[in-house]
């Protein structure tokens, strides 16, 4: 035994963010922590390492005692651990990072630095040496990625270097917060080896990622959250059999019988796959209001997207499904004028969204309802939308706005509430209605159902479709590819910024890579 | 311009003529490391004008009740300044960015205008004679202490103190996920920061027959002074501040026009820089201690994120 | 006794009326405008000026006054503010170069000589000036112990009148809720088709227009104009106040600054006149030590 919970217990502001949690970790074994979107994985690890006070409930690392410790002493204690966002030390070299793990066994060499001993360089030799070999045992190279400022790394290099950082300090639990986030399937992979290896070499791991085929994959056993209490525990087959833990990934709509919980493989796997099932060419439109093509976007110096295209024609629903971190809100946040493109063009209806200012684009009739919704929550739920019609000079504003809160009855309901006490479906019926208020002739909606109870999942996708058949355009971006492909004309399925693949929405659900990939087979 | 002719086709000329500027340069300078050491462990801290005002203080007052040697007069100035270094960071330390900037705004002001303005023996607002001050014979005194601080706080910064420091100026969450007390090591940056102020201050004091509480000598005008020496120079090596100090300093000679419109090129500069050059002139990766990952932010909607 | 809290209301007036626009830009911008103190300084000097070197008559000089402060506003913002923004700079940039742009405003009218280069903007150099008696009606009244000045118990009604009709706008109005949105998530704001930039914009000049009036009062009420009534008076105590407050609070700038001004009349009176300096400054620090979100900022956690 080596990690050992007990009823940890963590509220925020009348929220079970952790909820009694429980957990025992074998001494070297790789233990699973899964659980969708908001279950309290990363809160119950801010948690143990310190960060975040807790409630009650205790921990133990072996004989000794860890509750309550802050999060250095935990570190010197023997606990390691990696960030769902990745915390490297942008400006510092890739060496330079992993060193700053080795600090707390460093001797103290202030006096031989004053008087410039030889003795600190043969210690910073043997530093360096062994920094090296563990940015060698991720698989970095330490004379290329090693000398270069961390924050100019490619996405996966940087995801590998924060694991060798925490490999400095020797620890005897190792903490990985999602780090396949956003990889691709062979990244994945590699990630999956590199896990194995540390683990054969007597390292113990606590793994938390929501991707199900990873965590499957690479832990003996797994634990799983949900609304902060752990619903399942045992074998990766045991837990993914589990009825209560497909229902908490899935909830209860669409007309699929799933086996297991989506993300188990990726398409890119399985390209030839693709092939032999004989897609037939997405039939893309002739005449579309929204034209991507060849759309390149760069944060810094990691691309995000590449060479992407898409098209929308008038009236349809189209469907842009990928994993986490594949790139799908960046292609958005391009055409909302949020960021600007290296390279490539779009234009929606005669207008360059690659250039326009993004209050021309919303005016314009292009308006996106962003990933997690993004409400003025400190304003009431009237003023969220009586924002929306910023700058329209309308007689009939009242009564638009009356015509949502008909439709959204929930929200006439509350609407004297500040929108920040509204449950996450209520704020995404506010989101959705606060994007119809703009008079948009093209929506994209930026993941609609993420972190929503599965029965307002249900209601979301209702709406989406109740509004598709009134006549807007919309362009969805969904992880939950199921229930997107479901209700979509088309679909493009985007990993690690590219388009891989597109087809009609029938075709794309009944595609077994994409089945195997996306929908849990 | 004839300025720099001068010192260029006659040095000795040029030293004899120009002490006080030298010696002036040498303080500044002093001053910079010690903005260098906080900044360098990403803290905002503009106290140093308060520590310089302990160090100058205490030196001279010793110097005129008790007429005690000159070296035990700075050391215990120096020293006082390390104690308050101490007071003052203890209670400050989970300040990070603008608010800890402001608190030792607070700090300098209260200091000089609470304690320094109202206690007698201060001279109040008409200041200390210095009656044993020596501004030419200082000057061998400023540069000298100049080279070893200079030293000093270069082989800190490679050592393991530096390498914590570096590592909590970029992000002080993931500093303690590898094991390094932040807390302790910037309380280390704080108070030799303080250290350093409360000599220059005390070296200043010594240079001048006059001690003025004035807001340009320990005020919010100084600490801007300070702070501009390190944005213009750059502080990701220790010698950007001083290379900033250099330049500021010498703009009112070079300009022949004593502080007139000497704030207005200042001003210029400052703008240009945090524009256009944020790292400073000596600068490599930025001005290293903005790092938007800690600025202290009202929970919720304000995070960018890519993806 | 009387008297002092009648002084501590009206010093109060003006540092809430000067907190209030600090806060402001606060909110919606997450930045310190130290150039702010510059700008109150610079409506009192330009007022003074246009009534005493230009022969305007007080009122039109006045509205000139509040329309020059906002235009510097405007300066603040396309000088220091939004090239940061277009370069995504961090917070503390606008720290540095707000600054550097009070350096040059106060420098130019420490400069202001006849015939100078800032000739036509001010004429007295570093020294201390006051309108003349007669300028404007000021008669004064003593009820029971008290001494009232006209000037100086106009303000308090001005001042919170303004201080309502801003509170007013940001509350009830449609540019008062885009100016909340954007203060509050501005990604939001401009996918609802808000121009952020031009809402940014007003922010600075409502808050300059507001620090122009906060001078203007100060400058007529205690008969002190000079380059340095800014720095002297409110560029320390204004950060006082929004600290007590709370940053980016309008009722806390409000609450903040008769609260500072209730410290140290109370301060004086307790400890004699050489208190009054350095209380503020003590609170400052305290209130940061203790509770750094004031009184009704908001709670500051960073996301991990």
């Amino acid at each position: 035994m080596l990690l050992r919970l007990d009823k940890v217990q963590r509220h925020f502001g009348g929220v079970h963010a952790v909820d009694g949690v429980s957990l025992e970790v074998e001494e070297g074994s790789i233990q699973g922590l899964i659980g969708p979107n908001g279950a309290g994985k990363t809160t119950l690890v801010n948690v143990i390492t310190g960060y975040v006070p807790y409630e009650s409930g205790k921990a133990w690392l072996q004989k000794d005692e860890i509750t309550g410790l802050r999060p250095y002493r935990i570190a010197t204690a023997g606990i390691s651990r990696t960030f769902q966002n990745i915390r490297l030390f942008k400006d510092l070299t890739g060496l330079e990072n992993v060193l700053v793990g080795m600090h707390a066994r460093r001797r103290d060499d202030t006096l031989a630095q004053l008087a410039t001993l030889p003795m600190f360089r043969r210690d910073q030799k043997g530093r360096l040496d062994e920094a090296g070999r563990l940015m060698e045992t991720v698989g970095l190279s330490a004379s290329d990625v090693g000398k270069r400022a961390a924050g100019t790394l490619p996405y996966g290099d940087q995801r590998r270097l924060e694991i060798a950082r925490a490999l400095a300090l020797r620890p005897r639990l190792l903490i990985l917060d999602e780090p396949a986030a956003g990889m691709n399937p062979s990244e994945k992979q590699g990630m999956r080896e590199l896990i194995e290896r540390l683990n054969k070499d007597g390292l113990t791991i606590l793994l938390i990622d929501h991707d199900m085929r990873l965590v499957m994959g690479v832990c003996q056993r797994v634990a799983v959250l949900d609304f902060g209490r752990k619903i399942a525990e045992g074998t990766p087959d045991e837990v993914s059999t589990d009825a209560g833990v497909i229902k908490a990934y899935l909830g209860t709509g669409g007309d699929k019988v799933v086996t297991s919980a989506p993300g188990a493989a990726a398409v890119g796997e399985t390209e030839a796959g693709i092939e032999a099932s004989g897609i037939r060419a997405a039939a893309e439109p002739k005449k579309a209001i929204l034209d991507v093509r060849d759309l390149t976007v760069s944060y810094g110096a990691i691309t995000a997207v590449r060479g992407a295209s898409l098209r929308v024609a008038a009236g349809e629903v189209v469907a842009l499904i990928g994993a986490n971190g594949a790139g799908k809100s960046t292609i958005l946040n391009a055409l909302s004028g949020l960021i600007r493109p290296e390279a490539g063009t779009a234009v929606f209806d005669g207008l360059d969204l690659t250039v326009a200012n993004p209050s021309r684009i919303v005016r314009h009739g292009l308006v996106q309802v962003p990933e997690g919704r993004e409400i003025l929550a400190r304003q009431t739920v009237l003023e969220n939308l009586e924002l929306a019609t910023w700058g329209r000079r309308s007689g009939t504003l009242a009564k638009e706005i009356d015509a949502v809160m008909k439709r959204f009855p929930i929200l006439g309901e509350r609407r004297a509430l500040r929108a920040g006490t509204l449950s996450g479906g209520e704020q995404q019926m506010l989101a959705i209605a606060r994007g119809l208020l703009a008079k948009p002739r093209l929506l994209l909606l930026d993941e609609p159902s993420l972190g929503l109870a599965p029965q307002m999942v249900d209601e979301v996708f209702a709406t989406i479709e109740e509004i598709h058949r009134e006549g807007t355009t919309i362009l969805l971006v969904e992880q939950n590819a199921l229930r997107a492909l479901e209700i979509a004309d088309r679909g493009y399925v985007l990993e690690t910024g590219q388009i891989r693949l597109s087809g009609t929405g029938d075709d794309l659900l009944h595609n077994p890579a994409v089945r195997r990939a996306y929908l849990g087979g | 311009m004839d300025f720099f002719i001068q010192l260029f086709s006659d040095p000795v000329g040029f030293w004899n003529s120009h002490t006080l500027l030298i010696a002036q340069i040498g303080i500044n300078s002093i001053l910079a490391s010690s903005m260098f050491i906080v900044l360098y462990s990403g803290q905002l801290s503009l106290a140093a004008p308060g520590f310089m005002a302990v160090g100058a203080y205490t030196s001279v007052l010793m110097d005129q009740y008790w007429h005690t040697p000159l070296a035990l007069n700075i050391a215990t100035g120096v020293l006082l300044a390390g104690v308050l270094g101490l007071l003052v960071g203890l209670p400050v330390l989970r300040l990070r960015g603008v608010f800890l900037a402001i608190a030792t705004i607070g700090f300098i002001e209260a200091l000089r205008l609470g304690v320094i303005l109202n206690m007698p023996i201060t001279g109040e607002g008409l200041g200390l004679k210095n009656l044993s001050a020596d501004p030419l014979g200082g000057i061998y005194f400023v540069l000298v202490s100049l080279v070893i601080v200079l030293f000093v706080v270069w082989r800190l910064t490679k050592g393991r103190l530096g390498a914590a420091w570096a590592a909590i100026r970029q992000d002080e969450l993931a500093a303690l996920s590898q094991g390094i007390d932040v807390a302790r090591y910037k309380m280390i940056a704080f108070v030799l920061s303080a250290i350093l102020a409360g000599f220059a201050g005390a070296l200043e004091a010594h240079l001048n027959f006059f001690v003025d509480p004035g807001d340009a000598q320990y005020g919010v005008a100084r600490a801007v002074q300070i702070l501009t020496f390190a944005v213009l120079g750059g502080s990701g090596y220790v010698l950007g501040p001083v290379v900033g100090a250099l330049i500021i300093t010498l703009l009112p000679w070079i300009f022949q026009a004593q502080g007139i419109y000497i704030n207005i090129v200042t001003g210029a500069f400052l703008i240009a820089v945090i524009i256009f050059r944020p790292q400073g002139i000596v600068g490599r990766g930025g001005l290293a201690i903005i790092r938007p990952a800690w600025w202290p932010r009202r929970t919720g909607a304000r995070a960018s994120s890519p993806g | 006794m009387d008297q002092q809290l009648l002084n501590a209301i009206f010093i109060g007036s003006i540092y809430a009326l000067f907190a209030v626009g600090y806060t402001l830009v606060f909110g919606v911008l997450d930045i310190l405008n130290l150039a702010h103190s510059a700008v109150f300084m610079f409506g009192a000097a330009i007022t003074y000026s246009l009534v005493i070197n230009h022969g305007q008559a007080f009122w039109v000089a006045c509205i000139l006054g509040i329309a020059a402060s906002a235009v510097l506003g405007l300066v603040i913002e396309h000088v220091c503010l939004r090239p940061l923004r277009r370069r995504r700079a961090p917070p503390i940039a606008a720290l540095i170069s707000t600054v550097g742009l009070a350096l040059i405003i106060v420098a130019a009218i420490e400069q202001g000589q006849k015939g100078s280069l800032f000739g036509w903007l001010w004429v007295d150099g570093a020294n201390s000036v006051a309108f003349p008696a007669g300028t404007i009606p000021n008669p004064t009244w003593h009820i029971g112990d008290l001494t009232l000045e006209a000037s100086k118990v106009a303000v308090i009604p001005i001042s919170i009148a303004l201080m309502l009709a801003l509170g007013y706008v940001i509350r009830y109005t449609q540019v008062g809720r885009a100016l909340r949105g954007v203060a509050e998530n501005p990604r939001a704001a401009r996918l609802m088709g808000l121009d952020v930039d031009r809402m940014i914009s007003l922010t600075v000049v409502i808050s300059s227009a507001l620090g122009g009036v906060a001078g203007i009062l100060f400058g007529v009420a205690l008969g002190d104009i000079s380059p340095y009534i800014g720095r002297d008076n409110v560029e320390v105590r204004g950060l006082a106040v929004i600290v007590l407050g709370g940053m980016g609070s309008i009722p806390g700038a409000v609450i903040g600054g008769y609260l500072l001004g209730l410290i140290e009349v109370f301060a004086v009176v307790a400890l004699g006149s050489g208190a009054r300096g350095g209380v503020a400054f003590a609170a400052l620090f305290l209130m940061l030590v203790l509770r750094p979100q004031g009184l009704f900022g908001a709670q500051l956690r960073e996301k991990i």
